[in-house]
């Protein structure tokens, strides 16, 4: 097998050192950097987005608690839809572990102001549900008007 | 000059240097503790209990509970950040010439932090539990490329399977099924253990034969053993969550000795290349470094050990799983359409204010790492080192998949510590490091 290589014609022998090179390197260094600097630009955006949205979220269970009089610990908060700025808060109506009880959720949109964000609807969830439109009631707001609730 | 004027002078010059010595070799001795007390601290943390950094898990390592407190991000990151530091401290005295991390120091700091971690529970990731149900599956009659471990009747170790994971079908190559089947014989603790020693037995591997390789390039071993010994991203996220990846390193390096061995004969040729294909055969991701191989070394004994290893390989894979268990292609594409938080694309999209990664997207990177490694391929032809466009094919892989995790970014580091090319050592610690800072946005405001 050894006998292979020596057979191959000059341009198909494998070469022990590459030709050819300052030019290329050069180019190949500034595009190496570039994709650096582009990954860590989105890495610094990304890290600024995160901190905003976790800021939002965390102001949207602080509404949740001021606007429902209960100080409960377990509050979901997430965006309604992925991208968009109105978030979904949920809880617990009465003390016990997280969806055990009947829900109060609430919809949120516009900037927080004070620490909370402007409530513009919401529903409520029977216990050990999931939030599906079938299963949202007392729709009020928003949640009435977008026909985020099931009709009647 | 007399004879005393030449003695103080040395004298002179001696001394400020052996100060400097002493202040290196604390402040190697200072980083070192470092990364063993976050290393401790982590692993007791851990072994408190479950928390999003801490899977879900039986309490096989119950004797270190007590000594911690429960592991949550504004512990682990910090710990996380630090460590790096520290890390990137010891790289930086092990590249002096006169560096005091001589060879026992790195071999036993190294050894140290390894065995920390293996003693503790499973850190970061749950996959652990999954290719424990893999191997059950196989073991009791289910084919675990065919169904998820949701298909195992009566498993107890079901409940610390990932729920996302319960209907997924493995998907590893079938010689990582092979070498985890003993997993599946023993309870659910056996199990664990088996996987835990064979990630550290991978690791030990994979650290002996970087060491080998690097003192056959001409580089220094003991730097190359820090680089990758020591990482935080090596020794938490992969070898703390037992991966499977550092099975697939190992057979790398394993490939990578056998090759570039000064006395090198076709039939350590063809041995490297079997050992890359076995490697492929365990993550298919490897499969990226056999056209370079291939393509620099043209010799017929290459394509023939990778060839015969491909075969008995495929025909054992058969045998045992049938054909879906030799489709390595369909097991990476099912990966490769996920989408993780972690990944530089999903990164991207925020940036370009995209809610998400889109199918369009998934084409463009695949489009983009085509180019890269048709053109990685080009170079290796007119005589670029293999084992560099090695390193770059992987970490191009890591950089553009959609489907990162943090122990991803270890693949090309045992090859970049090797390679002639330093670009690709910069380029691999320097997108870890941005990996690690990214992590650390919980650290900056306040957390829901």
């Amino acid at each position: 097998m050894s006998g292979f290589v020596e057979r191959l014609p000059a341009w198909l022998s494998p070469r022990a050192v590459e030709s050819g090179g300052r030019r290329r390197w050069r180019i190949e260094t500034i595009v190496l950097i570039v994709v650096g600097l582009v990954l860590a630009v989105t890495s610094a955006n990304d890290i600024f987005w995160s901190v905003s949205q976790n800021r939002r979220l965390v102001a949207d269970q602080m509404t949740w608690r001021h606007y429902t009089h209960r100080d409960y610990f377990n509050v979901s908060a997430a965006p309604l839809v992925v991208g968009q700025p109105v978030d979904l808060s949920c809880a617990n109506a009465s003390p016990g572990p997280p969806g055990e009880r009947p829900q109060i959720c609430i919809l949120m949109s516009g900037p927080v102001q004070g620490g909370l964000r402007k409530v513009i609807g919401g529903w409520r969830l029977p216990a050990r549900t999931g939030d599906f439109p079938a299963n949202r009631g007392d729709c009020f707001g928003a949640g009435a008007t977008k026909a985020l609730c099931p009709s009647g | 000059m007399s004879t005393a004027s030449a003695v103080a002078e040395t004298k002179s010059r001696s001394r400020p240097a052996l100060r400097s010595g002493r202040l290196t070799v604390a402040l190697a001795a200072f980083l070192s503790a470092i990364l063993v007390a976050g290393a401790v601290e982590i692993v007791l943390d851990a072994a408190v209990g479950h928390t999003p950094e801490v899977p879900h898990q039986p309490a096989f390592d119950s004797w270190l509970a007590g000594f911690g407190q429960s592991l949550g991000y504004d512990v682990f990151l910090p710990t996380l950040l630090v460590c790096a530091v520290a890390y990137a401290g010891l790289v930086l005295i092990a590249r002096r010439r006169a560096s005091p991390i001589w060879a026992r120091w790195a071999i036993g700091l190294v050894a140290l932090l390894q065995l920390i971690v293996f003693a503790g529970p499973v850190l970061l990731a749950s996959d652990l539990f999954t290719n424990v149900a893999y191997a059950h599956e196989a073991l009791h009659g289910v084919n675990p490329y065919v169904h998820g471990p949701s298909a195992l009747p009566g498993y107890s170790g079901y409940r610390f399977v990932s729920p996302d994971w319960i209907n997924w079908a493995s998907p590893y190559g079938p010689l990582f099924t092979l070498v985890s089947l003993p997993a599946g014989i023993g309870g659910l603790y056996a199990g664990i253990w088996f996987l835990k020693v064979e990630a550290l037995v991978a690791s030990a591997a994979t650290l002996a034969l970087t060491w080998r390789c690097a003192r056959q390039r001409g580089f220094d071993p003991v730097l190359a053993m820090v680089i990758v010994g020591l990482n935080p991203l090596y020794v938490l996220y992969a070898l703390g969550g037992s991966h499977n990846d550092l099975i697939m390193t190992a057979l790398m390096m394993g490939g990578v000795t056998l090759v570039i061995a000064s006395e090198t004969s076709a039939r350590r040729e063809a041995a490297g290349a079997a050992a890359v294909v076995a490697g492929a055969l365990v993550k298919a991701t490897l499969g990226v470094m056999l056209p370079f191989l291939i393509v620099s070394r043209r010799r017929l004994s290459t394509i023939v050990g990778a060839i015969i290893a491909l075969a008995v390989g495929l025909g054992i894979g058969y045998v045992l799983f049938g054909a879906a268990g030799i489709n390595l292609i369909a097991d990476l594409g099912r990966q490769g359409h996920l989408v993780s938080s972690y990944s530089f694309a999903s990164q991207l999209a925020h940036l370009f204010g995209k809610a998400g990664v889109y199918p369009i997207d998934h084409q463009l990177l695949t489009g983009g790492l085509v180019v890269v490694l048709l053109y990685l391929l080009w170079r290796v032809w007119r005589g670029y080192d293999w084992v560099t466009a090695s390193g770059w094919g992987l970490l191009g892989i890591a950089v553009s998949t959609t489907w990162l995790m943090p122990w991803y970014t270890v693949w090309p580091l045992p090859l970049a510590v090797i390679s002639r090319d330093r670009r690709l050592l910069f380029a691999t610690l320097a997108i870890e490091a941005i990996w690690i800072i990214h992590q650390t946005s919980p650290l900056y405001g306040p957390v829901p």
